[in-house]
């Protein structure tokens, strides 16, 4: 009985695992606030995290940008002074392992997996406060798709889907 | 009740408790989560995965599953006359909690895995494997690590002593074996790893005189092709000296020089699918000096090759697929003794 007892408690525990890096993980959708903002600045995304934990981040990064400015919806600036609102938070993949027997190797892909994670939020320049925020949500891959280019997409997807519905909704701009 | 059974008794006590190591650090783990989901930042991580198999041999199973490079291979088995005692199902579950700790001298990392063999039909072979390691990055080129490892009170089949068909005793092993291996990294393709290793197996009373001290070296090279693919050599020499060498009356001296190479290919065949295929020969050769020991000039060739895909479903998930065969023979029997494992799994990162 005890075994079946221990194996279940140490799912639960291990099933409550949460990374959030620091960053707030209150959900904020402001459309009205949202609808308005059509300049971006992307702040670096690896938030200070030491690079063995969170990996890719500047790939992430590029990979927002081009995504968003290819939208149309969002112009990217070079500058915070020049945004409307900046992007914060992390951003990135992290490697796991799984061999029993086998050491894994010094450098290269192989023997690993990688797991997407990330917590943005859409700063307004001037407020500071929260617009919009998004946490990775995990699931699935596609069979090609690399990791990185999973986290951009989510990101990047989920802020001008947003922006789309607060358009939509005819919101007043400010 | 004779001392024989006596012993046998104690030995099954000592094997409960042996067994329940495993329980008691699944506890361990357990007791250690909250920390690292309070403390992201502080690097733990943890792993966990169980594969279904399909074995056509119960008393070589293990063997086969730890023969590999950086496993072991030269865990004991029965004579192959004594095996073939039939197929079984094996549940094998594992967990794995390692800890990344940054630091001005390089990156370390420690971990603790625990695996586990359950038979389905054949529940009196179920084992446990423990590993405790520490690998310390100098550099991104040069790698140091420390494993432990033991696999305590490992149930290898029935066996008779001195050649009687009667009396069939359990043969047990404990063995504790520590690696070190140092891994560098030459050029852009060329990796160099040097492994020493060193243990000891205890057997049970009745085979006590087959406990042995052993040591291990051998260098690994490795050619990196590009990012996705990598092929690995390997040749290990290991000398094993057991306690019946100092017994000649016993006529059951198991001392040996084992050889192993082995030839291995990873690859990534698409982003997330990841092919290994290995091909590893060993070579026993048997130092017994009385000629009325059955191995005086005995020698054993095993041929193994296996063959794993590996598939990122998640982000947390990967599914595996491995078939792995193995020949045996040995000069001093007739008889050639084939294992073929198949099986599928998921591992799961917390």
């Amino acid at each position: 009985m005890l075994r079946p007892i221990t194996i279940i408690v140490f799912c639960c525990l291990l099933l409550g695992c949460h990374r959030t890096f620091g960053i707030p993980t209150d959900i904020v959708q402001d459309l009205p606030a949202l609808a308005s903002v059509r300049s971006v600045y992307i702040e670096d995304l690896a938030h200070g995290e030491d690079p063995h934990l969170v990996e890719g981040s500047d790939e992430v990064r590029e990979k927002i940008m081009e995504k968003l400015a290819k939208s149309g919806r969002f112009s990217i600036v070079d500058s915070p002074e020049q945004a409307d609102a900046a992007l914060t938070g992390v951003a990135g993949f992290q490697r796991w392992y799984f061999g029993m027997e086998s050491f894994y190797g010094l450098e290269g892909s192989l023997n690993t997996q990688y797991s997407g994670i990330g917590m943005v939020r859409l700063l307004d320049s001037k407020t500071k406060q929260p617009i919009w925020t998004h946490e990775y949500e995990t699931g699935f891959f596609h069979p090609t798709q690399s990791v990185v280019d999973r986290v951009a997409d989510q990101f990047a997807d989920q802020l001008l889907g947003a922006a789309a519905l607060a358009d939509g909704q005819g919101l007043p701009s400010q | 009740m004779p001392l024989f059974l006596l012993t046998q008794s104690r030995r099954k006590n000592g094997s409960l408790v042996l067994k329940s190591l495993a329980t008691c650090l699944i506890m361990l783990l357990s007791a250690a989560s909250p920390g690292f989901a309070a403390a992201p930042k502080k690097g733990w991580s943890a792993t966990g995965g169980a594969s279904f198999y399909y074995t056509d041999d119960v008393a070589l199973f293990s063997a086969t599953r730890r023969s590999s490079l950086d496993g072991d291979p030269s865990q004991p088995v029965l004579d192959v006359s004594r095996t073939g005692i039939g197929k079984d199902m094996v549940f094998e579950p594992y967990v794995r909690l390692s800890k990344l700790i940054p630091s001005s001298f390089g990156e370390t990392e420690l971990s603790a895995r625990v695996r586990g063999f359950v038979y389905g039909a054949n529940p009196e072979f179920s084992q446990a494997g423990i590993y405790l390691e520490a690998i310390h990055g100098f550099t991104p080129r040069t790698v140091l690590r420390l494993r432990y490892f033991t696999a305590p009170d490992q149930l290898l089949g029935q066996t008779t002593f001195h050649e009687s068909e009667e009396n069939l005793q359990d043969m047990r092993v404990t063995s504790h074996l520590g690696t070190v291996r140092l891994d560098h990294r030459l050029s852009e393709h060329w990796e160099i790893q040097l492994l020493g290793r060193a243990g000891i197996r205890n057997f049970n009373d009745p085979f006590v005189q087959r406990d042995t001290l052993l040591w291990r070296v051998g260098p690994h090279l490795v050619y990196h092709m590009n990012h996705h693919a990598r092929v690995i050599l390997g040749y290990h020499y290991e000398r094993g000296l057991a306690e019946g060498r100092h017994e000649a009356e016993l006529h059951d001296d198991a001392s040996y020089v084992h050889h192993f190479a082995s030839i291995g290919v990873e690859m990534d065949l698409m982003e997330h699918l990841e092919l290994e295929l290995d091909f590893h020969y060993e070579r026993n050769n048997f130092t017994a000096g009385n000629p009325e020991d059955e191995r005086f000039n005995g020698h054993e060739n095993i041929f193994l090759g296996s063959g794993r895909l590996s598939y990122q479903l998640t982000d947390h998930t990967a599914l595996t697929f491995m078939v792995q065969r193995s020949n045996r023979k040995q000069n001093f029997h007739q008889t050639h003794d084939h294992n073929t494992n198949v099986s599928v799994g998921a591992v799961y990162r917390f």
